[in-house]
């Protein structure tokens, strides 16, 4: 049988009741995903303009994970690792143009949907969505605009948990929105809210789409061609490498070709960042507030969080795509209601990642990971029981792999992964820039430095471990057809 | 005189009530099941031979050990009254090749990686003629290395010695493809005439007289009762509808299917023709049985008995056997008989083949092979586990064109169908026939059942997809 028909079969029909004897009953769960928003960029993650206040309010009762880091550094990327539990190099291809989240591949909707979970998903398009994989276990998929915001999804939302006609059954709502993807806020109510002195150019700069796509070394090149592509499912993606040929393009173009920033402007770009993490917390709070009113905010295990962060200029880009780097990959993680009340209002020292979602999720509802799910349980993490990761594995979707520890962050610029010698370079290539960088984020907090020369030892051993968690990811090439050497042989051996 | 006596037995047109063995109990027994004493073996493991006799193709519901059928082998019935009896037996694959090798090598066919008669080279770009990797050691090798002196009296095919089955052996008999105990059975018997006084044995004797692809001996014409279709329950009759049936895989997740080229009637004939071939076979294993308590092996020694796998009868929509896993197709008998056993002891609890070689090396003191999947029976037996190891698996790659895996689980058996992601859930306590698939009735359980499946695979760290799309035509057989 299909494993596509005995989802849909299984998603549509009623399953049994969760919760055996003697285990508490599943709870609702809400998974927001505030798309690309940076940590520090958060209130609570230390931005002084008050960015957050819903989940400033919702952390204070709840568990706060300061050091959150999601898998990627990209949307699709990022969500097929944050929803099956593994890294997006083992879910699909190494190819970006191909990667989708298979039908083989076990989603967390799928896990809940069998778990008996009334399961739905309300997104802003982009890369989340059902054409992606992303749909499967979902017994209703709404995608908004492309690239739109959450405000489109919360009453759809909350009108979906009204209506549902099996109230006894548990929910998994997933919900989405674009609302911190550049282009920043442009005709939106809260586009000036932050806005500080003379915005210079950066007001027009700000309505154009490619804007923040092209800009290098705090210079924005108003006419690189931003070529897009055709994913294999049909969507227009835009070409990754684009990022990285801007540097060349640039160079060629001559200076003439930029406009450089100003510092006004820069912060102006910045205010207008913040702004649109404002409008994603202030319609994330309307989404909570309707849970509340609806006296269930303490029965739902609510999980926000976000799937990569933003350069903003940090390292020269600004997009979040360039590199894996606090910057990019650093997210808010907040859980809060349905958690058991000793984790109320903490904040444990431990280091959380996107995949860690599904293993916690999965053991709230009373089930099992998939097979292959990495990560761990959150909730038993926060109270003691189990370590966090020594070391954290990313993969970027321009072809970089990150170890990072407490201290240091060692990352590898394959080029493209999917090329035949991109393991062997990984494996034997010499340990070097600019394939290869090291950062102390205890001495350069934003990882500028690229210290390599100086700690060789380290760089070495964060190397191996790299090279063992990467050789070790299963990846499901599929097997080619016999050659005509093997026919001939079958010929050759016929049936007796 | 004999075989005459032998010959109208099997010709006789209606079973009379054969006695059969007595219902086992489900419930399971505080304590020892076997007197621990009869399995302590290591002390005296110098005078204790082993016998391994492997029923090919034979399955449990139609030995006679199970109550419901009350088939005609006085023999099978014989040595269960000293033996352990396992009643719910499961073979770690539905065919010879992959099936025994898990047995000799105690891993999971995946694990042992012969899982065809060809199979892909290492580089994974062509196929070659398989043959058990040089690494993987088997039991029959370890009993080998502590003095028992190996002898094989098969009946080719499947478990040919260039497979890797004759590592150990000193002697071994695989010159018949589908040889049958009349074949195997004067060597082996001439052989245990000439050793049993000399030598401690390892002798393992082998048939495949109740296979598809083993005729009826000359004279025995099939019964056929009432019987008025077309079929003549021969060897070639049997070889074109097992490859039409697979003509019906034509998309992954497919089933192999004869569709309605068979009919209900057509089944139970062959069915019939079975039936008599393991009347047969019991007979031609008793003659061996009668020599081992002749020649006082019996008392001496371990002699088990098993087979490798059942043979599918339209239950699932085809015959023969190794495309599905189905319990008609894994269920088979597993009878262990220690030295001075006198009586019989039933075990209802579900256990696996692969465990028989590790067992025998526990109670006679050989050490285990490293890394394998099997493990002892003895401390279920003895009264130290409550359950009998796990998990139960069972796995198909059958000539590389279909990829099955199952795992059992209590009452509850998943199956995994790797080329689609497909599964299908019973509850085979239940429903022994598996008819009703509970996967979209119980969905949690399914889901929760396939991914320990799943993760047993990966702990194995060898792809599962590796051999998927492998072959475009069902390869060859042997």
């Amino acid at each position: 049988m299909a494993r596509a028909g005995l989802l849909a079969v299984l998603v549509l029909a009623g399953c049994r009741g969760t919760g055996g004897t003697g285990t508490p009953p599943a709870p609702h769960i809400l998974l927001v995903s505030l798309d690309g928003v940076r940590a520090d960029r958060t209130h609570l993650g230390g931005n002084p303009r008050p960015t957050t206040p819903s989940l400033d309010a919702l952390a204070a009762d709840g568990l706060v994970f300061d050091e959150a880091l999601s898998t990627s550094n990209e949307s699709l990327y990022s969500h097929a690792a944050m929803l099956t539990g593994r890294y997006p190099g083992e879910v699909g291809s190494l190819d970006y143009l191909s990667m989708v989240v298979p039908p083989s591949a076990w989603t967390l909707a799928e896990a809940l949907a069998a778990a008996g979970y009334d399961t739905a998903a309300f997104t802003s398009g982009g890369h989340v969505k059902a054409s992606f994989g992303f749909g499967q276990g979902f017994g209703t998929v709404t995608e908004g605009q492309d690239y739109g915001s959450l405000r489109d999804s919360v009453a759809p939302a909350l009108a979906w948990l009204d209506a549902r006609p099996d109230r006894a059954r548990p929910t998994f709502l997933f919900v989405q929105g674009y609302d911190c993807h550049q282009p920043y806020l442009h005709g939106s109510v809260f586009h000036h809210v932050f806005a500080e002195g003379d915005p210079g150019r950066a007001d027009t700069w700000l309505a154009r789409r490619n804007f923040v796509e092209s800009i290098h070394e705090g210079v924005y090149y108003p006419d690189y061609p931003l070529a897009w592509l055709n994913h294999t499912v049909g969507e227009r993606i835009l070409d990754p490498s684009v990022y990285r040929s801007l540097p060349t393009w640039a160079a060629q173009a001559g200076p003439g070709a930029g406009l450089t920033l100003t510092d006004a402007e820069t912060a102006h770009v910045r205010a207008h960042y913040d702004a649109a993490v404002l409008e994603a917390d202030t319609y994330l709070g309307l989404l909570l507030d309707g849970l509340d009113a609806r006296g269930r905010l303490e029965d739902t295990l609510v999980v926000i969080t976000s799937d990569h962060g933003e350069d903003l200029g940090t390292h020269g880009a600004w997009n979040h795509r360039a590199g894996l780097w606090e910057s990019t990959t650093r997210v808010p993680l907040v859980l809060a209601g349905a958690i058991p009340q000793a984790l109320r209002g903490t904040r444990p020292n431990a280091v959380a990642q996107s995949i860690d979602l599904v293993p916690t999720l999965l053991a709230a509802a009373g089930t099992v990971a998939p097979a292959g799910a990495h990560g761990r349980d959150l909730l038993a993490l926060a109270a003691g029981r189990g370590a966090g990761p020594e070391v954290v594995y990313q993969h970027g979707v321009l072809g970089h792999l990150s170890a990072r520890t407490d201290r240091w962050r060692l990352t590898f610029d394959a080029g493209d992964l999917a090329a035949s010698d991109a393991t062997k370079r990984l494996v034997h290539g010499p340990l070097e820039a600019p394939a290869w960088a090291l950062h102390d984020r205890a001495t350069d907090p934003d990882e500028r430095r690229n210290v390599l020369d100086r700690h060789p030892d380290e760089a070495a051993r964060l190397r191996e471990g790299m090279v063992r968690w990467w050789t070790a990811l299963p990846r499901g090439a599929p097997a080619a057809p016999p050659s005509d050497a093997d026919r001939a042989m079958l010929q050759r051996n016929g049936y007796w | 005189m004999l075989l005459v006596l032998l010959a109208l037995a099997c010709t006789a047109p209606s079973p009379p009530a054969a006695e059969p063995v007595a219902t086992p109990t489900p419930a399971p027994t505080p304590g020892p099941r076997l007197d621990p004493a009869l399995m302590d073996l290591a002390a005296r493991a110098d005078d204790v031979d082993i016998v391994l006799i492997s029923m090919d193709c034979l399955r449990y519901d139609r030995t006679g050990l199970d109550p419901r059928f009350p088939a005609r082998t006085p023999n099978l019935r014989a040595f269960a009254e000293q033996s352990v009896v396992f009643h719910d037996a499961m073979s770690a694959s539905s065919w010879t090749v992959p099936s025994h090798m898990a047995v000799w090598t105690a891993r999971w066919p995946t694990r042992h990686g012969l899982v065809n008669k060809l199979m892909p080279d290492p580089t994974g770009t062509r196929l070659v003629d398989a043959t058990l990797r040089e690494d993987i050691p088997t039991y029959p090798q370890a009993f080998a290395a502590r003095g028992w002196v190996g002898a094989a009296f098969t009946g080719d095919a499947g478990v040919s010695a260039r497979f890797g089955y004759g590592r150990g052996f000193s002697t071994f008999l695989d010159d018949r493809k589908f040889g049958g105990m009349d074949h195997s059975g004067p060597p082996a018997r001439a052989w245990l005439a000439e050793h049993a006084a000399k030598e401690r044995m390892l002798l393992f004797f082998h048939g495949y007289d109740v296979h598809g692809q083993a005729p009826l001996p000359d004279g025995v014409t099939p019964t056929r009762g009432g019987y008025t279709g077309p079929l003549d329950g021969g060897i070639a009759e049997q070889a074109k509808y097992r490859e039409l049936a697979l003509t019906a895989i034509k998309n992954p997740g497919d089933a192999a299917s004869l569709g309605t080229a068979l009919t209900p009637e057509d089944g139970a004939f062959l069915l019939g023709v079975y039936d008599q071939k393991v009347e047969i076979a019991d007979a031609r294993m008793g003659a061996l049985l009668a020599d081992l308590k002749a020649s006082g092996v019996w008392d001496r020694s371990i002699v088990a008995l098993m087979s490798d796998h059942g043979e599918e009868f339209l239950e699932h929509g085809a015959i023969d056997h190794g495309y599905s896993i189905y319990q008609e197709q894994l269920h088979v008998p597993l009878m262990i008989h220690f030295p001075g056993q006198a009586s019989r002891v039933d075990v209802a609890e579900t256990v696996r083949t692969l465990d028989l070689f590790p067992t025998l090396a526990d109670a006679l003191g050989v050490p285990q092979i490293p890394d394998v999947d099997g493990r002892s029976l003895l401390p279920f037996l003895r009264g130290e586990t409550p359950t009998p190891p796990g998990p139960l698996l069972a796995e198909s790659d059958y000539r590389l064109y279909v990829h099955l895996r199952a795992l059992r689980k209590g009452d509850h058996k998943l199956i995994l169908d790797l080329s689609d992601g497909g599964v299908q859930l019973f509850d085979v306590r239940k429903d022994p026939g598996e008819t009703q698939d509970l996967s979209t009735s119980d969905p949690r359980r399914a889901y929760e059942m396939e991914q320990e499946l799943r993760a047993e695979l990966l702990r194995w760290q060898t792809d599962p997809s590796r051999f998927l799309g492998r072959a475009e035509a069902p390869i060859p057989v042997y």
